[in-house]
């Protein structure tokens, strides 16, 4: 443009430090841009890549494929991929920041153990692991092999899980384990498993694109999963979007019908809208009768569901209801998704079986556009869900069961006997064993739970009780690793291979392109360190890298319907762009046209997986919160996410800089401006908020967009958690985070916090 | 949970299996593995995607790019911001785009809109206009506005310019810099960084008539709750099929942020306007008192005119911390035709030069060279009239920030008071201490003839300077939370402990002390010479501090324009 001949003209005055117009000259090179090569187009040049290559990323379960941009086979830059079926060329600002949070001050070098004095302070590895073995063998030798357990995330790969699942409960005597997933799908998981007979969600991302009707439930898709929220504004079918959630946020903004119902009443709300939708027979009577079990007594079940009823313990008018029943009936294809405004609930299991009820009754299953659809949240949380070992023996099995203890014994070549026969604690019976002196020794994995678990001041003290306390993270400084007696240095996503499942079930892998800090190890080399330390080294030989592990996934899937078999190798899911699950050997696989072409969903025959062939409705009354807003707390305290840039506790936003200053930086509580009013709160002041069960101090922000007699705190600050009501649904156990009674007040010069 | 650890004191040779594991942790395999199926060159891939983003065509005469944002469409996600740092290959902390976000409506109704802002790329960029190096460019095709890096001295004054906080300067390169539309990426064909960025293609590219965007300037249609378009004339188009509510606020928008110190600018001002003062009084003490040249003048003008210099030439050297490229101060007169800070800096290199000739002047009076008494008078009115005019540019400079604390009455008001403030003490001490050194004076004399009328009208000038600071409280009565409503309720909170203390110096300095040597009692009678003169160098140390945190306030608390923010930040 223009500048070409000034640009000329500045060269020739190159060399002269000193003049009175410098239009080129180092700090302007610093800005110059370079062809990428690699259909990249314009790139910094100093970031000028020798070669590329695509891994997903390792945040939300969305499952974005990254282009890394490698010189000399380091990671410098990177770019969203282009034709990944997943995230068309976009990613949100926690995948664009993915590289510089693995470079940070914080990060883990050298594994730490806590002195006489109470210090943490650097050892080797090999002191690391005897202290490892040694202080978890006494504990079992002293109090029983199951007092001992484990929590673990669904940031690691799949490889990685099974190694640990299988490590620890095949290999150390160790029962019980689970997953921070358990705070954000185990509702899911279990809504699925009792509907359709196996977990597993049957979407694909291009149903976004394909319906008529999005309906939304308990889900800020604009904000918590940004690029499925593009691939909504890519329909080209101008669909109608009925978002069901009591903030005005983001994405209700941006729905053609917003439902702000009171919390809570989402269950009665989605029984009022099968009311209506049996009431005007807008039902599809024949899918029902060919596919489903259990609708009469699900018929008579909503029949207490009259939309005046459900109207007056919504607050959503029935005007309004009708509207959402009428378009549900005139939409062609109609998809539900929901997400943690459902799975965090103490009735979670029965609110996302209402919307798969919907979705059933409506024949809106296994067609384009359809389904009934959790959206999850972390990277490999479905990973987690499918063979981490946990609740469900490897590949969604059970523990319980002698065949498939025997079956999975057989594929690995072990003694079945090595095999629990139960399943294990879920998260919070794990924290309550700790409580009951039944869990002696806790092993963290890549979660920071001090954080995250509700009711933070009593957990605090559960991990307090541990007589022996392991903590294995990217990071030396998050709120569980200063409570740990070791801590076990950990490589991230980026400096390990791998693979994650994302909530499409699709396969995608990660791969090694930075150096890890220090000693730190990939989590998949500590298991194996630790095997070879306590003694059973033998059995995991062969587990001798994520690839060989795969290929024993692969076996294990075998006649699952998450079977996996079809499936040669890593390069394969290079190849073709990622690969959803059910991909068995048996299946005839010709590779569509292009990876954009390439995705798949389930039940398109109509046959689940219950014996029967048949999903199932279930129901369950409505149940009131157990602690609702009252004269001394009278504020409903809701949480969840904030900004598209902050992710879970901050453990790894927290250390771009970008991230950081995209998100407010310091807790805030959004208040209704009436209710400013009655507390004489302006924005931007600090308040107290507080709970029975602790306080914290945030900034006001006055907003319409919380309804009046409720307030919202994001989920990222560390304090959040110091007034959330540890309760939760009895079928899935996960935490119910939105819903406890809370006051908030003015500060005053002599409050402390 | 401790149990004592036996420590083992030396480790054991690791074994080969954990060596063998660090090993394979930091050899990169991804390369070998992965990288032969992206042997690709040719175009970009992700053109497909905002091919329509772009216009097809540059601009024709009367037109120039703009970026567009469908409000509609902005989800808040922020991903624009993130691809913008990356693809240009920003500093760390580096930001050239911000989301903000602006919220409103009823209960009924509520709205929450997000805002993503870059250069607004203006028609009249008060940047360029206000650089004092021409480090700005106005791109004559494409109306891009350009930052030269290599040209930028580090002055920071366009951010002050600015009124969208646009312009972002590096402490660690010493300057500015800012967004360009990337224009590299558009020169072929590619779509900026922010535009290949957003999951929503809400912001897009687009030519605008340059009339037609000035038309739409003095409509003020631009953003609610941004600073009004009429200065600048900013490009950029922000459209929506929703019209925002009436009462649409920044999330920000009761946030009150305290601005920068900028101590070497405080200092700066400070001195040098003091040492116009001084130059001023010594001026007006030939006019109203006849006798003064004849009687004092000669035995200690040297040392009056000496010292007023020197405190000028101290402020223009305290100037030179602010810069980020101090080498390259001397491009800081390139921008005279445009910029009140190329003329600040012109005005005060000739008052540093007639001055210095006055006071070369005066010596050479002092050691007996006659110089006629025209010349001098001549001189003396000449760095009286430059510095005063130099001045004046200091006023300027910031009054044509157009923010709405440093608006010219007041501005002009504080920074002439402060000459006088500081002046006249200055001028009594330096009598006094002529008083103590030469024989032909006394302090007795010196306080009955000149020093009670000068403190007089020291009193009247320092009462009148703290009223007028003062005043600046009464916006906190105001209902509306104007720049000058925060800039006031930083001076109550968050910079109190500042405001007191300037409050307390300047009552002691300038109304105490003043009074007790004004008093009726003549203290020269009743006090001995030296704690007259004590008494008066500790007024001029009070008044200076308490300038000095004046100053301080002056830019701290005051509150710049800015697009939507977001809350709690």
């Amino acid at each position: 443009m223009s500048t070409n001949s000034r640009e000329q003209s500045s060269l020739s005055r190159r060399g002269t430090t000193i003049s009175w117009r410098a239009t080129d000259g180092p700090l302007t090179q610093e800005l110059v841009l370079k062809p990428g090569k690699f259909g990249l187009g314009q790139v910094p040049a100093a970031l000028q890549p020798d070669a590329m290559t695509q891994m997903v990323c390792g945040f939300c379960s969305t499952g974005c494929s990254l282009n890394i941009h490698l010189r000399c086979g380091k990671a410098v830059n990177l770019t969203p991929s282009v034709d990944y079926p997943v995230n068309l060329g976009m990613a949100c600002p926690k995948g664009w920041e993915a590289l510089s949070v693995l470079d940070s001050a914080d990060r883990g070098t050298t594994p730490l153990l806590r002195d006489g004095r109470g210090k943490l302070r650097p050892v080797g590895w090999h002191e690391a692991m005897e202290t490892f073995c040694r202080r978890f063998q006494k504990i079992q030798a002293l109090h029983g092999m199951e007092s001992i357990a484990f929590l673990s995330t669904g940031q690691i790969t799949t490889e990685e899980m099974a190694l640990l699942g299988a490590l620890t409960k095949f290999g150390m005597g160790m029962v019980d384990g689970d997953g921070n997933t358990r705070q954000c799908m185990a509702t899911s998981v279990v809504a699925y498993k009792q509907a359709f007979g196996f977990d597993a969600p049957p979407y694909t991302y291009q149903d976004f694109e394909e319906s008529d009707v999005i309906v939304l439930v308990g889900s800020n898709l604009c904000i918590a999963h940004p690029i499925m929220w593009q691939r909504v504004l890519n329909n080209p079918h101008g669909p109608e979007i009925i978002v069901v959630d009591p903030r005005r946020t983001e994405t209700a903004m941006a729905a053609t019908q917003h439902l702000a119902l009171r919390p809570k009443s989402d269950l009665a709300l989605l029984y009022g809208l099968a009311n209506i939708l049996i009431r005007e027979d807008w039902i599809d009577r024949q899918y029902i009768e060919s596919h489903t079990s259990g609708f009469n007594e699900f018929r008579g079940h909503v029949a207490e569901f009259a939309p005046d009823h459900v109207a007056s313990v919504s607050g959503v008018d029935v005007k309004q209801l009708y509207k959402v029943a009428t378009t549900i009936h005139e939409g062609r294809r109609v998809s539900f998704w929901w997400t943690m405004g459902v799975n965090q609930s103490y009735e979670g299991v029965r609110t996302a079986q209402a919307i798969i009820n919907l979705a059933l009754m409506t024949g809106n299953i296994g067609r384009p556009g359809t389904g009934a659809n959790s959206i999850t949240g972390q990277c490999n949380a479905m990973g987690s869900r499918l063979f981490s070992n946990t609740t469900n023996l490897l590949g969604g099995r059970d523990f319980a069961n002698a065949k498939d203890r025997r079956n999975v014994a057989d594929i690995l070549s072990i003694d079945a006997s090595c095999i629990p026969d139960r399943p294990s604690w879920s998260y919070n019976e794990i924290i309550e064993g700790i409580l009951r002196d039944k869990i002696k020794g806790l092993w963290i994995i890549g979660t920071n739970t001090a954080h995250s678990w509700i009711n933070q001041n009593t957990c605090h003290d559960i991990l307090d009780r541990l007589d022996f306390l392991v903590v294995q993270d990217m990071y030396s400084t998050t709120e569980t690793v200063r409570r740990a007696d070791l801590f076990l240095p950990a490589a991230g996503w980026g400096e390990k291979d791998g693979t994650f499942i994302n909530s499409e079930r699709r396969i995608g892998l990660i791969k090694k392109i930075a150096q890890a800090p220090g000693q730190a190890l990939a989590d998949f080399s500590i298991f194996r360190l630790i095997a070879e330390h306590w003694g059973c080294g033998k059995m995991f030989a062969d587990w001798s890298d994520p690839e060989a592990v795969f290929q024993k996934l692969k076996q294990i899937s075998r006649g699952q319907p998450c079977d996996i078999t079809g499936i040669r190798d890593y390069q394969m899911i290079e190849a073709r762009g990622g690969i959803q699950w059910p991909f068995a050997e048996t299946d005839h696989h010709t590779p569509r046209e292009g990876n954009l072409e390439n995705h798949r969903r389930l039940f398109e025959d109509g046959q689940f997986f219950h014996a029967d062939g048949r999903a199932k409705f279930l129901f369950e009354l409505p149940r009131e919160m157990p602690e609702s807003p009252n004269s001394h707390y009278p504020y409903l305290l809701l949480t969840g996410r904030g900004t598209a840039a902050q992710w879970h506790t901050q453990t790894r936003t927290a250390k771009s800089a970008v991230l950081q200053q995209l998100g407010p930086r310091q807790i805030y509580v959004e208040i209704n401006p009436q209710d400013a009013r009655v507390e004489g709160i302006r924005s931007s002041q600090d308040v107290i908020v507080e709970s029975q069960r602790g306080r914290l101090r945030a900034k006001a922000f006055v907003t319409p967009t919380v309804q009046p007699g409720q307030v919202f705190i994001p989920m990222h600050y560390d304090a959040t958690n110091k007034l959330t009501l540890a309760h939760f649904d009895p079928y899935s156990k996960q935490p119910s985070y939105k819903d406890c009674a809370v006051r908030v007040r003015c500060v005053e010069s002599w409050d402390d916090v | 949970m401790q149990e004592s650890m036996t420590q083992t004191a030396n480790e054991a040779t690791p074994d080969s299996f954990l060596s063998d594991l660090l090993d394979q942790q930091q050899s990169l395999t991804a390369v070998d593995r992965f990288a032969q199926t992206y042997e690709t060159d040719g175009a970009p891939a992700g053109a497909k995607y905002y091919r329509d983003l772009i216009p097809i065509s540059a601009p024709k005469a009367g037109q120039q790019y703009a970026f567009e944002v469908d409000l509609d469409a902005c989800s808040g996600c922020k991903a624009c911001v993130a691809a913008c740092h990356s693809l240009n290959g920003l500093g760390e902390t580096e930001l050239w785009r911000n989301v903000g976000q602006l919220v409103g409506g009823t209960v009924e109704l509520p709205v929450v809109q997000h805002v993503t802002t870059a250069c607004h790329h203006c028609i009249e960029p008060a940047c360029m206009v206000g650089c004092p190096v021409e480090a700005y460019e106005k791109d004559p095709i494409t109306g891009i506005v350009r930052h030269l890096d290599d040209q930028c001295i580090g002055c920071e004054y366009c951010l002050l310019m600015c009124p969208y906080d646009v312009p972002v300067y590096s402490k660690s390169k010493g300057i500015v810099r800012k967004c360009d539309m990337c224009h590299q990426r558009l020169a072929v064909g590619e779509a900026p960084a922010c535009v290949q960025g957003c999951p929503n293609q809400a912001i897009r590219i687009r030519l605008v008539d340059k009339d037609a965007v000035l038309d739409e300037s003095e409509a003020n249609q631009f953003l609610p709750a941004a600073p009004e378009p009429g200065n600048t004339v900013p490009t950029t188009i922000y459209k929506s099929s929703r019209p925002l509510p009436r009462n649409a606020l920044p999330a920000d928008y009761f946030a009150v942020q305290q601005a920068q110190g900028h101590l070497p600018l405080v200092f700066m001002l400070v001195l040098t306007q003091m040492s116009v003062g001084a130059f001023l009084v010594e001026q007006m003490m030939y006019s109203y008192f006849s006798l003064f040249l004849e009687d004092v003048a000669a035995s200690v003008r040297p040392l009056h005119l000496g010292a007023a210099l020197f405190l000028g030439l101290l402020g223009l050297a305290a100037s030179v911390f602010h810069l980020g490229r101090p080498l390259y101060a001397f491009r800081a007169l390139l921008g005279l035709r445009t910029s009140w800070l190329s003329r600040e800096i012109l005005a005060f290199g000739v008052f540093a030069a007639a001055s210095t000739a006055y006071v070369g002047c005066a010596l050479l009076d002092f050691f007996g060279l006659s110089i006629s008494q025209g010349w001098q008078a001549g001189l003396g009115m000449g760095a009286s009239a430059t510095g005063l005019s130099a001045v004046c540019c200091s006023i300027m400079v910031y009054v044509a920030t157009r923010r709405p604390c440093w608006q010219f009455p007041a501005t002009s008001a504080k920074f002439l008071l402060t000459a006088l403030t500081l002046g006249i003490p200055t001028t009594l001490l330096i009598l006094l201490v002529g008083a103590a050194t030469t024989s032909e004076l006394t302090v007795h004399f010196v306080m009955t003839e000149y020093g009670r009328a000068l403190c007089q009208v020291l009193l009247l000038v320092a009462f009148a300077k703290l009223l007028l600071e003062l005043s600046a409280f009464l916006y906190l009565k105001g209902r509306q939370h104007t720049p000058q409503k925060r800039g006031a309720l930083l001076m109550t909170v968050e910079l109190g402990m500042t405001t007191l203390r300037r409050f307390f110096f300047g009552v002691v300095g300038g109304i105490v002390l003043p009074l007790m040597l004004a008093g009726k009692g003549n203290v020269a009678d009743s006090y001995h010479p030296l704690f007259v003169g004590g008494m008066t160098l500790l007024m001029l140390v009070l008044l200076m501090i308490g300038e000095l945190h004046e100053r301080y306030l002056f830019f701290a608390a005051s509150v710049a324009p800015k697009m939507p923010g977001v809350p709690a930040s």
